[in-house]
């Protein structure tokens, strides 16, 4: 066999095994491959999306229930409804007040804020319902476009990340509270959001709220103010001294109580008998 | 052996020849008329590269109540309470959505509101396209004053858009 001869042969031999190998190479990487253009990004995206959701969510909420939380405090003296202070019933001219004295147990309204808070912001937690739309094919529509599934036909998709973002607001809680000047930053427990298509991979945030113009300070002034100028004292001592200091106070005295409303909060005081510590 | 090489050459070579055309076209409509070397991977449809920002902003947008001063996520949970509030704010959002700038391609095409309270929509601002579809929807959950779940979405109503063809705000 001379040069030409071995030629031929040896090229139709090689471009069978190069082509064939090509071929094994492109299936078995196609098998191997399963990430579609663009999803790894767009499942980042909508990830950052829910946070941002639920992160609007919890700064409604938190606006609402320091609204709920501060009303409950201003008619029960800087303490939560369920109190063991001691109660003037309602008439029907009058509404109840809750007597500001060593039955009441530790003044905290503060911690007493912070208590309401996290209780109320409870229901709200629960209520979440996460808009989160699963990536989905529509073969009949656009062949080979995947889009987040609409609501008509939500329940034949996967609901596992929004049923995973609303299990994680269930399980929130408040981390902390700071007070700054006059608002009242609070942080809440970590969220971990499950990134689509991408298991194992999470997105981490810690939701934060404010809650603007917040002053429970009123309450501090207001006992100060009492315990110095009331307690074993004679009401015509007492009135004057709470009028000069509060201009909106209002005072009604039914012998040793009086009736106290400044502004928005309501309560009773014993002369005779001590506040609480 | 003659000049030419072997002495069978004439007879393999038209068969080899004839193997290598077979084996090539073989080949040729593997790759080419079956497509195998192309990726079989889905795209995401251009409209999925967004997020909700443009909601999130109305509804942080403050308007005006019988002269007080609400975002507008605080003025749906008041169109919630009763059909009077919800008509009010209905006028307040219908300005803002009409300011709204719509993507290219979507000249037909009008931003709409709703809002769900239980599955029942009790405030739609905006003006929805006749006969029209749904596009670059966005929706969230609001609280209302008392913890109930407010679904709020925004979307463009058209009626001659194309998805493909409309550019997504950001």
């Amino acid at each position: 066999m001379n040069k030409k001869g071995f030629f031929l042969p040896l090229f139709v031999i090689s471009t069978l095994i190069i082509l064939s190998s090509l071929t094994y190479i492109i299936e078995t990487t196609k098998l191997a491959r399963q990430d579609n253009v663009g999803m790894q990004a767009t499942s980042i995206i909508k990830s950052y999306d829910e946070s941002e959701k639920i992160q609007f969510y919890l700064d409604q909420s938190i606006k609402y229930v320091s609204k709920q939380a501060l009303n409950e405090l201003y008619s029960n003296a800087g303490y939560p409804q369920n109190n063991s202070c001691r109660k003037i019933p309602a008439t029907p001219t009058e509404q109840r007040y809750i007597i500001l004295d060593k039955s009441c147990g530790f003044f905290n309204p503060e911690e007493n804020f912070k208590n309401l808070l996290n209780e109320k912001l409870k229901n709200y937690y629960q209520n979440y319902k996460s808009q989160y739309k699963s990536f989905s094919v529509n073969q009949k529509k656009h062949p080979g476009i995947i889009q987040s599934f609409s609501d008509k036909n939500m329940d034949k998709y996967d609901k596992s990340i929004l049923q995973e973002s609303e299990l994680q607001v269930k399980k929130l809680q408040i981390k902390e509270i700071k007070q700054e000047n006059n608002n009242l930053f609070v942080t809440f427990s970590e969220i971990q959001l499950q990134i689509e298509n991408s298991p194992g991979s999470y997105h981490k945030f810690e939701p934060k709220a404010v809650v603007e113009s917040f002053d429970i300070s009123i309450f501090g002034s207001l006992y100060k103010a009492i315990n110095e100028n009331c307690i074993n004292k004679k009401a015509e001592e007492c009135i004057p001294k709470l009028k000069s200091i509060f201009s909106n106070i209002v005072i009604k005295e039914q012998g040793n109580i009086l009736k106290i409303k400044l502004n928005e909060i309501i309560f009773a005081i014993d002369l005779n008998e001590k506040l609480p510590n | 052996m003659n000049k030419k090489g072997d002495i069978a050459y004439p007879l393999y070579s038209p068969f080899l020849i004839a193997l290598l055309v077979i084996i090539l076209i073989f080949f040729s409509v593997y790759f080419f008329v079956l497509g195998i070397a192309k990726s079989e991977a889905s795209i995401i449809s251009g409209a999925e590269y967004k997020d909700s920002t443009l909601l999130l902003n109305i509804l942080r947008t403050e308007i005006k109540i019988d002269n007080g001063n609400f975002t507008i996520a605080e003025s749906i949970n008041i169109a919630s309470k009763s059909e009077q509030n919800s008509n009010k704010v209905k006028k307040q959002i219908d300005g803002i959505l009409l300011k709204l700038t719509r993507p290219k391609g979507s000249s037909t095409g009008f931003w709409v509101l709703e809002a769900r309270k239980n599955n029942n929509v009790f405030l739609q601002a905006g003006e929805k396209a006749n006969l029209g579809s749904e596009y670059l929807e966005q929706s969230i959950t609001i609280p209302s004053d008392v913890g109930e779940p407010l679904v709020v979405r925004l979307y463009l109503s058209c009626r001659s858009c194309k998805e493909e063809t409309l550019e997504v705000l950001s």
